[in-house]
């Protein structure tokens, strides 16, 4: 049995970008600006905020910074 | 659809929050409309570009899209990256740290929009039951045979200073099963006299008084059993505190201050600032208006542009470095969520657990009146996670995280702001069962609330790049 089905996979979005970039040369330095620098991994990302003044005293700063709890 | 994310404006710039590198980029109108488009509104590209060359000229065009291509190669965005949320993992040798003891379900106050008042749906009432002393000190044992370094004891009720004498005993023991021990008590402070303000002071208790602001909106809603106002009942006590150790007051003492109709923060601010309070912590709390017979009013026209006015001093007052003078309100209201986006980390993570959910039984154990264990004050019985009896069940803990993630995690994998949430397993809790509707609503809020953290964030970046540095690490 055989089948005349072809596939057509459709270019993504992505795909599709490139290509049209291709045609243009890109004049502008165009650097990522980020806003800030967010800290490296290396906590568990991971702890909320809850509204709970409890939560917070688990940190045992909050009253005196504004600390909260992350674990 | 590709990865989550969310552009959002300041007066000056446009930015891209990415929610799988925790990046945020900034970004040009242009740039902003060919991610939405192709991304989100999912428009082939070719029609994205026919309908922009219309306004734009295609210098800009190529090197928006320039940009964009550079967003996916640095993972800030991706077409075909999903996140994936993982439930959050106890520990493999789970143990407790805060303990909060419910003493009594008495209360000598009958605050209207108590959630004990019997206005709420699904929670208990105030009733005459007091939790036995050998409960709470048998719960210290369990405790202190799990890890017998530290732990902070919360006093909570009802009023606990009912239960005055049992705070004291309660006290007394831990200290000689805990090499390090720190307290807290949540009072109305009407029961405050020299011996017990003595007593916090000597054990260097965190205390936290109930204080809705000015006289007039404190005594609307927080009335004693016999529905007299109470006012002028506390502040006599905050001036004796003060009195005996104003050092203690200024840095021990805070204040927990319920928002009401008609919400007139310019008032509620001036009177956190006057001389009794403006050295002290404050947390206000917006009136629990779910479940509620009592029908409370959204804020209005007025109070919306007093909360804009306070929220753009507290802007200015840290981009001029004068953290000092913020506002408590805007301070309490948003600190927390911009705290959250201050301390976000970089990487992209496809990989991440669930933001929000505290682990129950181990960020904290709440031990309610009558010997139950439950995962904290806010929650109900059925979040219970053992009892006195048969001790804390932590398998019942993973149950919950567990429920908890299946109840949300589709919803979360697609937002953007599942990286920064702060809901928790109370939150989408509806009469003490799970609720779709309710968690829609709390997700509206919760993203609304980071939009406008993640835009102050950046107004006061954009001025003063190390505000929040010394803010948050002084």
């Amino acid at each position: 049995m055989s089948s005349d089905i072809s596939v057509i996979i459709k270019p993504t979005q992505l795909e599709n970008l490139e290509a049209f970039l291709e045609d243009y040369t890109i004049k502008e330095d165009l650097d990522i600006k980020k806003l800030d620098n967010p800290a490296k991994y290396q906590i568990a990302d991971i702890g909320g905020y809850c509204s709970c003044w409890c939560k917070n005293i688990n940190q045992q700063s909050y009253w005196q910074s504004g600390e909260q709890a992350r674990r | 659809m590709s990865s989550p994310y969310h552009i959002f404006s300041t007066r000056d710039n446009e930015y891209i929050y990415s929610t799988l590198s925790n990046d945020i980029v900034l970004i040009d109108d242009l740039t902003s409309k060919i991610i939405n488009s192709i991304f989100r509104e999912n428009k082939q590209f070719g029609q994205t570009i026919d309908a922009l060359k219309k306004d734009h000229n295609l210098e800009n065009i190529v090197n928006s899209c320039s940009l964009v291509k550079k967003l996916t190669s640095n993972k800030i965005i991706s077409e075909n990256n999903k996140i994936n949320l993982l439930k959050p993992e106890l520990p493999k040798k789970p143990y407790s740290s805060t303990l909060v003891i419910g003493l009594t379900e008495q209360c000598n106050f009958r605050c209207l929009y108590c959630s004990y008042s019997g206005n709420y749906l699904g929670q208990r009432e105030h009733s005459n039951l007091k939790i036995d002393l050998d409960t709470s000190l048998d719960t210290i044992n369990q405790l202190a045979d799990m890890q017998n370094q530290k732990i902070h004891i919360g006093f909570y009720g009802g009023e606990p200073l009912i239960e005055y004498k049992k705070i004291r005993d309660i006290v007394a023991y831990s200290k000689k099963k805990f090499d390090k021990t720190t307290y807290s008590i949540t009072t109305n402070a009407s029961l405050l006299k020299k011996d017990k303000i003595s007593f916090l002071i000597d054990n260097d208790f965190i205390t936290v008084i109930s204080l809705d602001g000015p006289k007039n909106m404190h005594d609307k809603w927080r009335r004693t059993i016999s529905n007299d106002e109470t006012f002028e009942k506390i502040i006599p006590k905050l001036e004796l505190i003060k009195d005996l150790n104003s050092e203690y007051y200024e840095k021990k003492v805070g204040f927990n201050c319920v928002l009401t109709p008609p919400y007139e923060f310019f008032k509620i601010e001036e009177f956190f600032n006057t001389e009794l309070f403006k050295k002290n912590q404050v947390n206000f709390i917006q009136v629990n208006m779910y479940d509620s017979k009592l029908k409370f009013k959204e804020l209005d026209e007025n109070s919306s542009r007093q909360l804009e006015i306070l929220k753009e001093k507290y802007i200015q007052d840290l981009i001029e470095n004068r953290p000092e003078e913020r506002p408590k309100i805007v301070s309490s209201i948003y600190e927390k969520p911009i705290k959250q986006i201050f301390d976000r980390v970089k990487n992209p993570l496809l990989k991440f657990p669930i933001n929000g959910p505290c682990l129950p039984g181990i960020h904290k154990l709440y031990l309610n009146s009558s010997g139950i264990y439950q995962i904290c004050e806010r929650s109900v019985q059925t979040l219970s996670i053992g009892d006195i009896r048969n001790g804390i069940d932590f398998k019942k803990s993973d149950k919950i995280l567990s429920d908890y993630h299946d109840f949300v995690r589709d919803k979360c994998k697609d937002c953007w702001s599942s990286r920064l949430c702060g809901l928790c397993e109370v939150s989408p809790l509806k009469n003490n069962v799970y609720d779709k509707e309710r968690l829609d609503e709390q997700c509206d809020i919760m993203r609304n609330t980071l939009h406008n953290s993640l835009i102050m964030y950046a107004r006061v970046i954009e001025k003063n790049p190390n505000a929040f540095i010394s803010l948050f690490k002084q």
